[in-house]
């Protein structure tokens, strides 16, 4: 037996050893009425918070909600000690007889989770407490009230005299305080009401009101109280009273219905989705499922290690520990297909997600092949812009080099040239002096020119290949470069042109970032794929989106259908991969 | 053929300015052209005619514009053993000048078609692999020996061993060399056997295997 149950057991075997000795001090009692029935009701009230407590703390022991509900059990127990004919005893069960109402409200306050919403609720029972615990301490101390007097009831110990108009007015002062703690709670409770999504408001709804009813009978018993109607007090009372008694009741018809109904939801899902696998209405049976039509899907692809919805578009899951949305994963085969985003209210019924994961499986992994072709569509109409852009871009950035290296090199010179040929027949010298100036200026725009050709596409590239292109980019590093392996048979031009320009673009980094000494390029075909590896020794930490130039040559490489992997830990190199296929 | 003898020379390149202007050049220092051509079959069929001491190629030529003119170089090479060729590129690719120089340097050379500028460079080229040496573009060579290498051997050579064997890639002459570090011949030969000893190669005479020893060298 774990060490939970046995202290249930515990609790159980003391809540039987309360109960017994309460029916004792009841039956001993010489100013108690139809002692019989007193102790039967009490005892089935006591027993029936106790036992459903103890169930729902044995079955979530991380709720506090079964161990407030057997607090409460026992403190309502605690009235039993008025029936005592000692004048202390007796004393002590009208001040703790009302205990029980205040455990009560923080029960319903912190249902159904079993914590309290906010830190001013705490202080709110306190004054609850309060009241509870003092109330009843001016008629204790001079006086009951007349239709307070029991016939053959020990005097109170604390009795100090007689003075009926203070114990009045402090008597009134506690029931109308006592009216508004109540109203207060009332008012969160109906708030919460409102502000619940439809699967809370089903989780709510049995115990929230119930309590409200409760609240609302107590305020009218202390209000009644307060203006002196016995009657009605009293009539107030036994409402209440049973009200009070039904609750647990309440909590657990609706615990074993949902249950039942759940069980009922998850095996219809099932015939459902066997009728009509891989409908758009799947997520529809979830909600209906499992009851929350705030219920979404979204689905994993693994390729790219991201969730995304229907439409294909990236999506962030809920954190842990959001207060409103909560995501449970789905997994078929060992394989992880997709999450269901519900209502964290959900997490309440583990079993019941469980299975519902379960069942759609199937017909998730279905609309997930479906969300991952969207995906994919998406990601190349982004790419397809991007690579238009850059395009643009690009014709524009060699503009500006044309423009403001080789043409305006070009203007000067022929300006050299005309004053050259002003200067020929006065001042030859000087005129050749020009001319050696426009030769030079000249070299510099061809080289200018030349790199210009090479860095739109290196003729190399087309004339002998990858291998001879990546040789002569290896050879103009600044840094030592090692091709470790180049593929045997040529590849398909416009993969080589994409393997070349993430290479280039690589070693640029390499060069630019890493502080490295070395690099090594491969080039393999492995599994119908051209592999382009570049790595460095350099200092790694290298962020994937720094700058257009990675980002970029990733739009090449996927509108050729492959992906680009960037694996740099801090202080241990970079590895660039990209992985087209063939 | 010697020095003194004109030198007839055939230009191929697919630009008629270029070709004209080349032409011209060639004229004004000394030179025969013998023909003119603005294709590679163009070109094999003029060298089959005239049987020139040089053919100047373009690399670039059509059809393809790719790499007809080393294409046509080779054959050249081949079949007109006698006809020297000097392969002019708008590119400093050391693959295509090496894959020119790789099986022999004798009577074959590679420019940047900048050079043409330099009418003094571009001439000596001409000569120098009519006469049965090699021309390789200095940029060519300074991206050889700017290279890096994981265990660099060039590092242990002195900076004037550097320029040395640059101007030997170029195929240059112990002369030639001497003559533009203005230094005497006897001081070159040290500089090239300090070289050879240093890099581990087989000391050599002839100017175009020890050409031919150097490239190797470069480009493993």
């Amino acid at each position: 037996m774990s060490g939970l149950r046995r202290a249930l057991w515990g609790v159980a075997l003391a809540a039987v050893i309360a109960g017994a000795a309460a029916s004792a001090l009841v039956l001993s009692s010489d100013h108690t009425d139809y002692a019989g029935l007193g102790i039967v009701i009490g005892l089935v009230i006591m027993a029936s918070f106790i036992g459903t407590g103890l169930f729902a703390w044995w079955r979530r022991p991380s709720n506090r909600f079964g161990a407030l509900m057997t607090a409460v059990g026992f403190t309502f127990l605690l009235s039993a000690l008025t029936a005592s004919d000692n004048s202390v005893v007796f004393t002590a069960g009208v001040i703790l007889s009302g205990v029980y109402l205040v455990v009560f409200a923080h029960m319903v306050l912190a249902y159904p989770d079993g914590r309290l919403e906010r830190r001013w609720h705490a202080w709110l029972l306190g004054v609850g407490y309060f009241l509870t615990l003092f109330g009843m301490v001016p008629q204790l101390l001079w006086g009951f009230k007349e239709d307070m007097q029991c016939d053959g009831c020990p005097e109170s110990a604390l009795l100090v005299g007689s003075n009926d108009t203070l114990r009045n007015v402090l008597d009134a002062a506690t029931s109308l305080l006592g009216i508004g703690v109540v109203a207060v709670v009332l008012f969160i409770l109906l708030r919460r009401w409102a502000r619940a999504t439809s699967p809370q408001r089903r989780a709510l709804a049995p115990v929230l009101w119930s309590g409200v009813v409760m609240l609302v009978l107590l305020a009218s018993q202390l209000g009644s109280g307060a203006i002196g109607s016995s009657r009605l007090t009293d009539a107030l009372g036994v409402a209440g009273l049973i009200v009070f008694a039904s609750v647990p009741w309440v909590f657990l018809i609706s615990l074993v219905r949902s249950r039942v109904v759940r069980a009922g939801a998850v095996s219809e899902l099932l015939l459902a989705l066997g009728e009509a696998p891989g409908t758009g209405t799947l997520r529809c049976r979830l909600a209906e499922a499992l009851g929350d039509s705030s219920l979404d899907l979204v689905f994993w692809l693994e390729d790219k290690r991201k969730w995304v919805d229907y439409e294909g578009h990236v999506v962030e899951l809920p954190r842990e520990g959001d207060p409103v949305r909560a995501w449970t994963e789905v997994v078929l085969e060992d394989r992880r297909v997709g999450a269901i985003l519900h209502d964290v209210t959900l997490r309440e019924e583990p079993e019941l997600l469980r299975s519902v994961a379960a069942a759609a499986g199937l017909a998730m992994e279905n609309e997930r092949l479906q969300a991952q072709l969207r995906a994919r569509v998406e990601e190349l109409r982004t790419s397809r812009a991007r690579i238009v852009e850059a395009g643009t871009q690009e014709r524009r950035r060699l503009e500006r080099n044309l423009h403001d290296g080789a043409q305006q090199r070009l203007v000067a010179l022929s300006l050299t040239l005309r004053l050259a040929q002003g200067k020929l027949r006065q001042d030859p010298d000087k005129a050749d002096e020009l001319i050696n100036g426009a030769q030079e200026e000249l070299t510099l725009a061809l080289g200018e020119l030349r790199e210009l050709a090479r860095g739109i596409h290196p003729a190399i590239l087309s004339d002998r290949g990858l291998g001879a292109a990546l040789e002569a980019l290896a050879g103009r590093a600044p840094i030592a470069v090692q091709l470790a392996e180049l593929p045997e048979r040529p590849l398909p031009e416009a993969i080589e042109a994409a393997a070349y320009f993430v290479v280039a673009e690589a070693l640029t980094n390499v060069v630019k970032y890493a502080h490295a000494s070395q690099a090594t390029v491969s080039v393999s075909q492995v599994n119908g794929h051209a592999v382009v590896e570049i790595a460095d020794d350099g200092i790694g930490g290298a962020d994937p989106g720094r700058g257009s130039g990675l980002r970029g040559l990733a739009d090449r490489v996927s509108a050729l259908d492959g992906n680009m992997q960037l694996d740099s830990p801090a202080g241990a190199g970079t590895r660039l991969r990209a992985e087209i296929p063939v | 053929m010697t020095d003194t003898a004109t030198l007839r020379v055939v230009i191929a390149d697919d630009s008629v300015l270029l070709r004209e202007g080349l032409s011209r050049l060639l004229e004004e220092s000394g030179f025969e052209v013998a023909g003119q051509a603005g294709d590679a079959d163009d070109l094999l069929r003029k060298v089959g005619a005239h049987k020139p001491d040089v053919a100047v190629v373009d690399v670039r030529m059509p059809p393809t514009h790719t790499d007809e003119g080393l294409r046509a170089a080779h054959r050249i090479r081949a079949d007109h053993p006698d006809t020297a060729v000097l392969v002019l590129s708008q590119y400093v690719e050391e693959a295509y000048a090496l894959e020119l120089l790789s099986e022999s340097t004798e009577r074959t050379g590679y420019l940047l078609k900048d050079r043409v500028a330099d009418v003094d460079t571009f001439t000596d080229a001409v000569r120098r692999v009519a006469g049965g040496g090699s021309a390789l573009d200095p940029e060519v060579v300074a991206l050889l020996l700017g290279r890096r290498r994981r265990e660099d051997p060039l590092e242990a050579l002195t900076s004037r061993e550097r320029e040395v064997l640059g101007l030997m890639a170029e195929g240059r002459s112990n002369a030639a060399i001497a003559e533009a570090l203005v230094v005497t011949e006897r001081a070159v030969e040290k500089h090239v056997t300090s070289i050879f000893s240093k890099l581990d190669l087989t000391p050599t005479v002839e100017d175009h295997r020890r050409v031919l020893a150097v490239l190797a060298y470069l480009r493993a």
